[in-house]
């Protein structure tokens, strides 16, 4: 059973394989890496589902550089996106900053929302996202593309803390009014819609009869007694006519008018 | 009288009701297991991947539900249903979504929107064929009909999904809309395409519920046992057998096979059998 189950695995996988390889991964951004000044810096950018007071998607940077980097004590960091909804488009820039100290060795993980969960299923993601330094200049900027499954909800490899999001992006993508998640209240609709399917609509679309056991056992035994005379009619019709009364002085048999030869 | 005066109007049997409803609760099913997935990362290494699971968990759990209330439409035994269900809806949407993942994913919106609905709609397309073989389609037409039906049920799941607003509304309306296309295909078309279809009636002044429907298709060689009465297709004919004791026919007796030429009701001892005509034969 076991082999059997390899060999299924093992075929489904080289059938779809051509398929898969083209696909982008699962929650990581297309980063095309570029040189990033100070060149012994790196830089990471990945898309992560945010759990805040609602989802989000954000996307997380890290960065990590050696402490005696020179001017490492004037970066602070910048994330510039592009968002492209399916219908239109809209820049979105997020700037915050953050101490360089702090993220000397590995940064923590930055999150800047960028699209509202209610949306994810449906918006495409193109755009770039920058580092820049204390003067604005761009020391690293890197291409992004995410487009969400053509099925699934999207699903992403990373949860970012709450905390991880600054109360100032909070404010100012003013996420805090958006809807809270709808699921409850759609299991609720399709909860109330599949009782109603289940346990009313067929009511409706086949009635129940009106005839009683009793009336179907008359309408059977009138239905047979129907019959019986049916059939009684249809003996009668098929039996021989019936003789009529003879005389004393009628011949009882036309052989006798016939000579016997025998004799 | 001509053969079809005494044709229904196409009405919707109640297997292919209970198809519709079927396949809308298991959509609705996947989507409440999938609303559950947070992290998959470990065991799922891409959306297309993702999607492959999705789709199959979509069309195994519409599957498990549309076969397993055909069976009892048909009084036989609900576990094999329901596991043929899973099988072969996982396998038909699997195949089904792998091929649409061939398509180009396209460089604009409007081409993954089109690219959405084509993977929707070969996902539904393809599990409600699958689901259908467990009838035994026999005729080229009727497969062709639940192709149709589940492909322009999965375009129109796809572009809900591809709508404006509130996307996380749309997905569970796209999620119920394709099961509720795959269970009406699956079973739907075998059922309007039979050459009838018998509908046991309910008890005096008792009311279908959805579990107390019993219906069947009578095929080609196939038949109904109500009662002691027989209900079977002779070649393209429904031919309805008395048993000696006799039945009755729409107030009639019976007591020899006839040929039915119009829509019927057979009554046999206590139980009462609606026969509806659904081709002029």
């Amino acid at each position: 059973m076991r082999a059997l189950w390899r060999v299924l695995v093992t075929a489904i996988s080289a059938f779809t394989a051509p398929a898969l390889a083209q696909a982008p991964p699962v929650a990581d951004a297309r980063v095309n890496s570029r040189a990033v000044p100070p060149e012994s810096a790196t830089a990471q950018f990945r898309l992560v589902r945010c759990i805040a007071n609602n989802d989000a998607m954000c996307v997380s940077a890290a960065l990590t550089w050696p402490t005696d980097t020179p001017g490492a004590d004037t970066f602070r960091w910048s994330a510039e996106l592009l968002r492209a909804p399916m219908v239109g488009s809209e820049q979105l820039a997020l700037s915050v900053r953050r101490d360089a100290r702090e993220a000397s060795v590995v940064s923590p993980v930055f999150a800047a929302p960028v699209l509202p969960f209610t949306s994810m299923g449906r918006t495409a993601l193109i755009g770039t996202i920058a580092l820049r330094d204390g003067a604005g200049a761009a020391v690293f900027s890197a291409p992004v593309s995410w487009r969400p499954p053509r099925v699934a909800w999207p699903l992403f490899s990373t949860l970012a803390d709450a905390h991880a999001i600054p109360t100032a992006l909070h404010e100012a993508l003013d996420i805090a009014a958006e809807p809270p998640s709808a699921r409850p209240l759609i299991a609720l609709l399709v909860l109330v819609s599949a009782i109603l399917l289940v346990g009313f609509v067929p009511r409706y679309l086949w009635p129940a009869s009106h005839e009683s056991d009793e009336d179907v056992a008359r309408q059977l035994a009138a239905a047979r007694a129907l019959l019986t005379t049916q059939e009684l009619e249809r003996l009668r019709d098929s039996a021989p006519p019936e003789a009529t009364l003879r005389t004393p002085d009628e011949e009882t048999a036309k052989a006798i008018e016939k000579p016997d030869r025998r004799l | 009288m001509s053969r079809s005066d005494g044709l229904h109007a196409r009405s919707l049997p109640a297997t292919a009701f209970g198809g519709l409803v079927a396949g809308a609760l298991g959509g609705a099913l996947a989507w409440a297991i999938a609303s559950g997935w947070a992290d998959l990362s470990p065991y799922i290494a891409s959306y297309a991947r993702l999607d492959q699971v999705m789709s199959l968990t979509l069309a195994a759990s519409v599957g498990a539900l549309v076969l397993t209330a055909r069976a009892r439409f048909r009084r036989e035994a609900l576990l094999p249903a329901m596991g043929a269900g899973l099988l072969l809806g996982g396998v038909g949407a699997l195949v089904g979504c792998t091929l649409a993942l061939f398509l180009p994913v396209g460089g604009t919106s409007r081409m993954f929107a089109l690219m959405r609905i084509l993977t929707w709609s070969l996902i539904a397309g393809f599990a409600a064929v699958a689901l259908a073989q467990y009838a035994r389609l026999r005729r080229v037409a009727v497969t062709l009909e639940v192709l149709s039906v589940g492909l322009c049920g999965g375009a129109i799941a796809g572009a809900m999904y591809s709508l404006p607003g509130p996307a996380e509304l749309w997905w569970p309306a796209a999620c119920t809309v394709c099961g509720a296309a795959i269970g009406l295909a699956a079973v739907g078309p075998v059922m309007w395409r039979a050459p009838a279809v018998a509908l046991i009636l309910p008890a005096h002044d008792q009311h279908h519920s959805f579990w107390s429907l019993h219906e069947r298709a009578i095929e080609p060689g196939e038949a109904m046992h109500v009662a002691n009465a027989t209900i079977s297709c002779d070649g393209d004919a429904v031919l309805v057998s008395p048993p000696e004791g006799g039945a009755i026919l729409d107030g009639h007796p019976l007591y020899r096979p006839v040929h039915l030429a119009q829509n019927a009701d057979v009554v046999e001892g206590r139980i009462r059998c609606r026969v509806t005509l659904f081709q002029a034969i």
